[in-house]
């Protein structure tokens, strides 16, 4: 079974997974949310980042790191510890994506296999209310 | 296969918390549960194909249910939806 991190600027990480958890009726506490303080120097929130990630490979099944935004610190740090089918970083997380990785975690789901059904999820439950209501109502004004 | 038309008629719909309480109704059936609307159809064992129905209040729903106790799964599914999902 995966281990899942989730790194995010501020306190995103933990409502992040709160919503999840809400919308799933069920907690996992093994995800770990991991919120990089505004202030943290980087250092400090690399060592954090290095520590929940010792302990999540633990699981032996690889760790997957959601991340909030590409090009922002929290990502940067995850980026230092990325290894290919054992440690994959995906940012940009929503919270469909990541109601989708708690899901596939508890179906077990390998790593590699769960990175791109994660991308794909993460980008189609992106929509257009417009879009999304003329494709099945196109005759209506 | 037995199927059945509804309405959603809680206030907000089959929003988050009330799909979420679908699904997992459903999921305690072994035989196959699909709700329908006019636009879509999504697997109702399922929290994110349930929340792309975005079926507001008073959206005509059909729940499509096939398997050996599809007949207590459409009860209890009914009884979910026309009990507002327990919100009201």
């Amino acid at each position: 079974m995966i281990s899942i991190l989730v790194v995010s600027h501020g306190g995103l990480a933990r409502e992040f997974l709160d919503s999840a958890y809400r919308i799933l009726g069920e907690e996992d506490a093994s995800i770990v949310p991991l919120c990089v303080d505004w202030t943290a120097d980087s250092a400090t929130a690399k060592e954090q980042i290095r520590k929940a990630l010792r302990k999540a490979q633990e699981g032996g099944a690889g760790v997957l790191i959601l991340t909030d935004l590409f090009g922002g610190t929290p990502t940067n740090l995850a980026m230092t510890f990325f290894q290919p089918g054992k440690v994959e970083i995906l940012t940009g997380m929503n919270l469909p994506m990541l109601i989708k990785a708690i899901l596939l975690r508890k179906e077990g789901t390998s790593l590699v296999a769960a990175v791109p059904i994660l991308r794909e999820k993460g980008q189609s439950a992106i929509v257009s209310v417009s879009e999304a209501l003329d494709a099945g109502e196109g005759s209506k004004p | 296969m037995t199927r059945r038309e509804l309405v959603v008629c809680n206030r907000l719909g089959l929003h988050a918390r009330a799909a979420a309480k679908l699904v997992q109704l459903a999921n305690q059936f072994r035989c196959s549960v699909f709700v329908s609307t006019d636009r879509m159809s999504a697997n109702a064992k399922s929290i994110l194909g349930v929340l792309t129905l975005a079926a507001a209040k008073d959206t005509p729903v059909v729940v499509e249910v096939d398997g050996p106790d599809e007949a207590e799964a459409l009860e209890q599914i009914e009884a979910l939806i026309c009990g507002k999902f327990g919100e009201e």
